[in-house]
């Protein structure tokens, strides 16, 4: 089982930084490096947050997936 | 950006600071300037807190988010459970010693390091930020 999440795609697309980001959510930069490179499964809560920042269901930004490749 | 960093910078060279001067009164059997330099080191420390928080205030800056404190969360209950973990070590290692292995000079090498809650406080502390940096640079979270 894992989550996978498209978070650089869609900043990248909004040409937003890890920063801008981070100050939109309110968390650290840290914690967007974190989630971006798998490291850190958000909360539901900032889930949606982050969700709601770039206005796109939760379920466009993140990923769930029962097996992973080879499983 | 750049004052908050040498605030943060100031705040950790404290707790080492207040570390190296408390160990080395209480080393040097000086309770009562031990006692002071800690007491002048947590009153050093609360400042400076309360200027970097100031700081972040400021900029709208977040010091602390969900990610810190589950972290934090799991680091302390690591770090509690090694402790525990040693000091159990540490409590039957005489009476192994002593009993299975039959060393007296090991044993009483441990019977010492008895009474040194202030060692368990170190590995604890120790402890807690090895957990720290493993569960924020090694290991995945969840939230």
């Amino acid at each position: 089982m894992s989550i996978r999440n498209r978070l650089r795609e869609f900043r990248a697309r909004y040409r937003m930084t890890q920063e801008e980001l981070a100050r939109r959510v309110g968390v650290t930069r840290q914690t967007i490096i974190a989630i971006e490179s798998g490291k850190y499964l958000p909360s539901l809560k900032l889930a949606f947050k982050l969700a709601k920042a770039f206005n796109v269901k939760i379920e466009d930004l993140f990923e769930y997936r029962e097996f992973e490749e080879g499983e | 950006m750049g004052k908050i960093r040498l605030l943060w910078f100031a705040y950790y060279l404290a707790i080492v600071l207040m570390g190296a001067f408390v160990g080395a009164f209480a080393a040097l059997g000086d309770l009562f300037s031990a006692l002071l330099s800690a007491v002048f080191g947590a009153a050093v420390l609360l400042l400076l807190n309360v200027a970097i928080r100031k700081e972040a205030a400021k900029g709208k800056m977040v010091l602390y988010d969900e990610r810190y404190f589950r972290i934090r969360e799991k680091s302390g209950s690591l770090a509690f459970r090694a402790t525990v973990t040693l000091l159990c070590l540490m409590l039957l290692s005489p009476w192994i010693s002593a009993h299975v292995l039959r060393s007296q000079q090991l044993a009483n090498i441990f019977n010492a390091l008895l009474p040194g809650t202030g060692l368990a406080l170190a590995i604890l502390v120790l402890a807690y930020y090895a957990a720290y940096v493993y569960y924020s640079k090694f290991r995945g979270v969840e939230g």
